[in-house]
């Protein structure tokens, strides 16, 4: 299903954007470093939205959306336009983030699902998507990491296994085990904090 | 409900957050132009180090014959002595 879900965005991919970008990608590589604000400009919304499943603290997100787009930036003549630009940046932001969380699980510290308020609220029957995601950052941060970038993408992103696969470089077979893993290990983690019983209200 | 569905079920609403706007289009040609620069400093060092380099090897090979001839007491010996005029 999320194999599809790529296809069908590589293929509604605006043709006339793709153009533009294949312009101001060629005005930078000539020197017109000018034409590389317009691509900050056009993608950081989006490179925002990834790098923000990395780090929930806006100031270290801000930090790694400008870490992505200068790499990008440095790197720019390896860009072969196999696929959209887009892809291009969501691979080194990606791989941006990745390094990020392994500096940072030197210092690892756990937030506890004891922190938060799992009390329904106004008789709603689903959760906010603030808190929701909140909950799900705080189960994921207890995986290796390398589990937590798969689940991540796949839950965050809906990313397919050849799509993570081809943003970090590994097999496709590595990225389907390392997820069916860490889905039993997040089961395990979810079970021990007694997740189902404090959010039984969702339907 | 099954664990793993709950936490879809959190994933599928955790996509729909809304997520900080922020504009770094600025921080980030201000960081291009800083790292434009630093690397011309740095080619300029480069060439100024290699040059230096150059010139410091074909002293040494100029030099390493003259050292051998000072410390060797055989050539020493064998070299002719230096007439020196006294008046």
């Amino acid at each position: 299903m999320a194999g599809s879900v790529y296809k069908y965005r590589t293929a509604t991919y605006n043709s006339s954007v793709e153009n533009t970008d294949r312009d101001d990608i060629q005005a930078v590589l000539n020197g017109d470093t000018a034409a590389f604000e317009r691509l900050v400009l056009r993608y950081q919304r989006q490179i925002t939205r990834l790098m923000w499943r990395f780090s929930r603290d806006s100031f270290v997100c801000q930090r790694l959306v400008q870490d992505t787009f200068v790499e990008a930036f440095i790197s720019l003549k390896t860009y072969k336009a196999k696929a959209p630009f887009l892809h291009w940046l969501k691979k080194i932001g990606t791989r941006t983030g990745y390094r990020y969380w392994k500096e940072r699980d030197k210092q690892k510290q756990f937030l506890s699902l004891e922190d938060f308020d799992f009390a329904q609220k106004d008789k709603d029957r689903d959760i906010a998507p603030e808190k929701a995601a909140n909950i799900l950052h705080t189960l994921l941060d207890r995986l290796p990491i390398t589990d937590k970038l798969v689940l991540t993408l796949m839950y965050f992103e809906d990313c397919s296994v050849k799509e993570i696969a081809q943003r970090m470089g590994w097999t496709a077979a590595a990225v389907k085990m390392r997820a069916l893993r860490a889905r039993k290990k997040i089961k395990k983690i979810a079970e021990k904090e007694n997740l189902l019983e404090k959010l039984e209200w969702i339907r | 409900m099954d664990t793993l569905k709950i936490i879809e079920k959190l994933a599928k609403t955790a996509q729909k957050e809304e997520i900080p706007q922020m504009d770094v289009s600025r921080a980030v040609m201000a960081r291009i132009d800083t790292a434009q620069q630093d690397s011309a400093v740095i080619l300029s060092f480069e060439w100024f180090a290699g040059i230096s380099a150059a010139a410091a090897s074909i002293v040494i090979l100029i030099s390493i014959p003259a050292w051998r001839y000072l410390f060797d007491p055989l050539a020493q010996i064998l070299a002719p002595l230096q007439e020196v005029m006294l008046w």
